[in-house]
């Protein structure tokens, strides 16, 4: 019980500074919106009390004293209540976050899987078959990985999307076709085919790292006792690889996935940038650039709840 | 064809051996193997070795580490990998059914199939070669179904209970994993599996050595038990010749690649024929033999001049630990529970003397040796130097430091692999102040390696520990104990990891070492023998207690307590040779009768 008890204490403290960061962090951004508003009314002429008045209550501009905005605002968390955005007035923030959060979960967490099972798979291979040409497949996902990955996604909406015309290379379904993704056949061909450039993108930069671990691994479990022992009992090659080797190997590789699940939510950053995909990576920039705190403070509680937990 | 006929002359034709060839039909013959490792430049592990092994027979390999006695091994049952390679020669299998098997011609399936069926293997690493994932019971049916894929499931149950019962492990230990068992009960496990399709050859490399005297003592009448029962014949690899001459019919002594010498265990140890066997034989001091008599055998230079130690001899003073206890927190799941790792330990060092700890491992011996050199805090009791109390930080660490010191186990361990010999003994002299200025330094650098006989000093002193053998390591690991200037030292198995041939000659240089500085040594160990002829008092470790002690030779000679006469009985004695076989005979009989 105890031990229970210190792990929920735990994961409180953390929350409770997660969100707090939240809450500080963007106030000491430069940049009030309320401020940009009024500086650009007042070059046309002059700003009565009273539309002052109007935009800082609309843009969030308070004069509240910091300490006072900090309990309103944990208030508002405890009930659900993330305010409204300012840059997509007056959507509250919440229904923004929740059209967001699929798109990326989807994308990124399934291409986070793909890229692990690749990499356990294909490392456990070529460390099963070490020395032979396989080998020369770990420098050239180590270079895709070194690669920047804005870079390397541009590249493929250049060539893979532009010049051979495989797919398409942004939004996350076709927009001009449906107003929403539908659950018709057509549409989630339509959707899927959305994802395939982003998702090969987060493949090709993660599956070097699970490859040239798993394959490291692999060549040291293979040195151990009990698979030379497996070797001399007769058992088939398969059944060494699979049940004596892999198994073995790949332990150090799921605690990395675990970690890497984590960060699903916030990877996917510049990727959703390049390809414009409608996830939560996109929602938090158009937030930072609109100085856009509410909007703000919803997209990073989402994105470090998975973090801390 | 037997090894008498490929070597018509030398120690191989004695009579003694000819007479016991006669009546056996040989199960597994090698002609001519020689084994390369294909690295730059080529290394030749095994040189044109035959050997022939027959039924029922237990054949020993005995050899230092390097003498190529594991790798033969690997090549009868074809597992060796690059870039060892087979180079030359023929091994064959002369099956029950007659049948001649030419194991260097089969490849892939057939192989496969051939492998555990005809020849198992028990390997030295009983922690490791366990599966850590999958149960023991997953691990015997990986063999049943490979072999043997029409067995059905209840009777694969019922054989794997059979064998667990056979090695004396309790048969509801088969869903056990292995990190549940202890190291003696893995390795059980082991020749459990080993025994699982009856073998007519069963391999075993080193199969007792991480294993603790009591308990290797029983896995080896075990051994010889199922041998008795089977019939399979073994060969049985080591590094430890007391113990082969104990159990084995005929030894094959091993030295860089070639047999040097291939008798039955009683004439090679009262005949030993090549000088090799001979110094062999001669590393390892009797338990009941006269005293002292192997010290000075190895250690170049014999006694040292002593006249110029003078001034050191009239050291004094003396460290007394009163009432040791440690306490370890064991955690198991969420709660946590107490451990008496060392219980109410007291005992006096004095110059000049040289105290032993003997114990199994587990029995606190370590965490003694940890506390007095301040490496592990005590939960009671006091370590007093020169009857003050010792300080346990600050300056009067540094102080207490200066006159105790430590040698670990592990000479690859515990030298860092950045630093230079030079570096390693620099510091300790620096940081204690034992001289000043360049000069002064690399001279006492210079003192201390010539101490431990490792020649030419200042060539060595620039030397990074990978360039050194485990023996030079383990000098340079007490030059450093000794930079200090430490009038007491901690010496935690110094020897264990050492090759038999140069463990005398490095408590030969430890003791050399004691009378030259008049040192008080702590001599920690698992062995009865080099504790009785190296040290003056002993005391014998038994789950944290000591349980008995007193002047070695009595202890040795006239146990009073019940474990120190178990250890005793225990431990290999050359002088037994034999002996076991015919217990274990003598038992079956009254068994069967």
């Amino acid at each position: 019980m105890k031990y229970y008890g210190r792990r929920v204490a735990f994961y409180a403290v953390t929350l409770w500074a997660a969100v707090s960061l939240n809450f500080f962090i963007p106030r000491m951004l430069p940049g009030d919106p309320a401020q940009i508003l009024l500086g650009k009314l007042a070059r046309n002429g002059d700003v009565t009390p009273a539309v002052q008045k109007n935009v800082e209550l609309i843009l969030g501009g308070s004069h509240e004293p910091l300490w006072n905005q900090y309990w309103a605002y944990l208030d508002n968390i405890v009930h659900g209540n993330l305010g409204i955005s300012v840059s997509k007035y007056p959507e509250p923030v919440w229904d923004l976050i929740k059209d967001a959060l699929p798109w990326t979960l989807c994308l990124v967490g399934s291409a986070t899987i793909i890229a692990f099972a690749i990499g356990i798979v294909g490392g456990a291979w070529i460390g099963w078959k070490r020395g032979s040409a396989w080998d020369h497949v770990i420098p050239f996902t180590a270079f895709l990985q070194s690669v920047p990955y804005f870079w390397l996604a541009i590249l493929l909406v250049y060539f893979l999307g532009m010049k051979a015309g495989l797919a398409p290379i942004s939004w996350g379904w076709d927009v001009q076709t449906y107003d929403h993704p539908e659950w018709t056949w057509a549409s989630m061909v339509d959707v899927f085919q959305h994802a395939v450039l982003p998702a090969l993108t987060i493949i090709l930069s993660a599956v070097g790292g699970w490859l040239v671990g798993m394959r490291n691994m692999m060549v040291s479990t293979l040195a151990e006792d009990y698979i030379v022992t497996a070797e001399a009992k007769g058992l088939r090659p398969r059944r060494v690889l699979w049940v004596y080797a892999v198994r073995n190997a790949a332990l150090p590789s799921f605690a990395g996935f675990a970690v890497a699940l984590a960060f699903v939510v916030s990877g996917s950053l510049v990727m959703e940038q390049v390809f414009s995909y409608p996830g939560i990576g996109k929602l938090l920039i158009t937030a930072v650039s609109n100085a856009d705190y509410a909007l703000m403070q919803g997209c990073s509680c989402s994105r470090r709840s998975p973090c801390s937990s | 064809m037997s090894a008498t006929a490929t070597r018509p002359a030398g120690p191989l034709s004695l009579p003694s051996h000819d007479a016991y060839l006669e009546g056996l039909t040989p199960v597994l013959t090698a002609t001519d193997v020689s084994i390369d490792y294909l690295v730059d430049p080529p290394v030749h592990a095994v040189k044109n070795v035959s050997l022939t092994l027959h039924r029922g027979e237990i054949l020993g390999l005995a050899g230092e580490s390097g003498c190529g006695k594991s790798t033969l091994a690997y090549g009868l049952n074809r597992l060796l990998k690059p870039p060892a390679d087979l180079a030359s020669g023929a091994v064959t299998f002369h099956d029950e059914s007659g049948t001649d098997i030419d194991v260097l011609g089969l490849s892939g399936e057939r192989l496969r199939v051939f492998r555990w069926d005809k020849i198992s293997m028990v390997f030295q690493g009983a922690m490791n070669s366990l599966n850590p994932v999958i149960s023991v019971k997953r691990q015997l049916f990986d063999v049943f179904r490979t072999h043997r894929p029409d067995m059905p499931r209840k009777q694969m149950l019922a054989e794997a209970q059979e064998l667990l019962r056979m090695v004396g492990v309790d048969p509801n230990r088969l869903d056990s994993f292995a990190h549940e068992l202890s190291g003696g009960m893995r390795q059980r496990v082991m020749i459990a599996m080993a025994l699982a399709l009856r073998p007519q050859v069963m391999i075993m490399d080193e199969p007792t050595t991480a294993l603790d005297v009591v308990v290797q003592r029983g896995i080896l009448r075990e051994i010889m038990r199922l041998r008795e029962q089977f019939g399979f014949a073994v060969v049985f690899i080591t590094h430890d010749l007391p113990l082969l001459l104990e159990i084995s019919d005929r030894i094959a002594v091993m030295l860089q690649g070639e047999i040097v010498e291939l008798n039955t265990a009683a004439d090679l140890y009262e005949r030993p024929q090549h000088e090799y066997t001979r110094r062999l034989l001669a590393s390892f001091p009797s338990l009941t033999g006269d005293r002292g008599s192997f010290i000075r055998t190895g250690e170049t230079g014999g006694w040292p001049d002593m006249t110029d130690t003078d001034q050191r001899a009239r050291r004094t003073g003396s460290l007394e630990v009163k009432d040791l206890v440690k306490d370890f927190r064991v955690r198991s799941g969420m709660r946590s529970s107490k451990f008496r790792a060392v219980d109410h330990v007291s005992f006096t060092l004095e110059p000049g003397k040289t105290v032993a700890l003997v114990g199994e491992s587990g029995s606190g011996k370590s965490t003694v040796a940890r506390m007095i050199a301040k490496l592990e805090k005590p939960t009671s009791g006091e370590i007093l130097l020169d009857g003050e109390p010792s300080a346990s930080r600050g300056v009067a660490l540094m102080r207490y430091r200066n006159d105790v010191q430590m040698v670990f186990q592990d000479p690859f361990a515990s030298l860092n692999p950045f630093h230079t010999v030079g570096h390693h003994l620099e510091r300790p002299i620096k940081i204690h102040h034992r001289a000043s200025g360049r000069e002064g330094v690399e001279a006492e650098i210079e003192r201390l390696l010539e101490k431990v006989n490792l020649n030419p000093p200042r060539e060595m002193a620039d030397r990074r520990p990978h360039e050194l053998s485990g023996g030079q390591r383990q000098r340079v690991a007490s030059a450093r104990a000794l930079a200090p200037g430490a009038r007491f030292l901690i010496a935690d198995e110094p020897v264990s990891m050492l090759d038999v041939s140069i463990r005398l000659g490095m408590l030969n240089m430890f003791a050399r070492l004691q009378r030259e500085e008049n040192l008080g040594v702590l001599y920690i160990t698992h062995d009865l023998a080099t504790a009785r002829h190296f040290s003056d008092e002993i005391l014998v470790m038994y789950r944290g207690q000591v349980v008995e002690r007193g002047p070695s030779d009595r202890v040795i000679l006239d146990p009073q307590h019940e474990y120190t006469k178990t250890l005793l009985a225990a431990a290999p004695n050359p002088e037994n040779h034999g002996r076991l076989r015919e217990e274990v005979r003598a038992e079956l009989a009254r068994e069967n009768a």
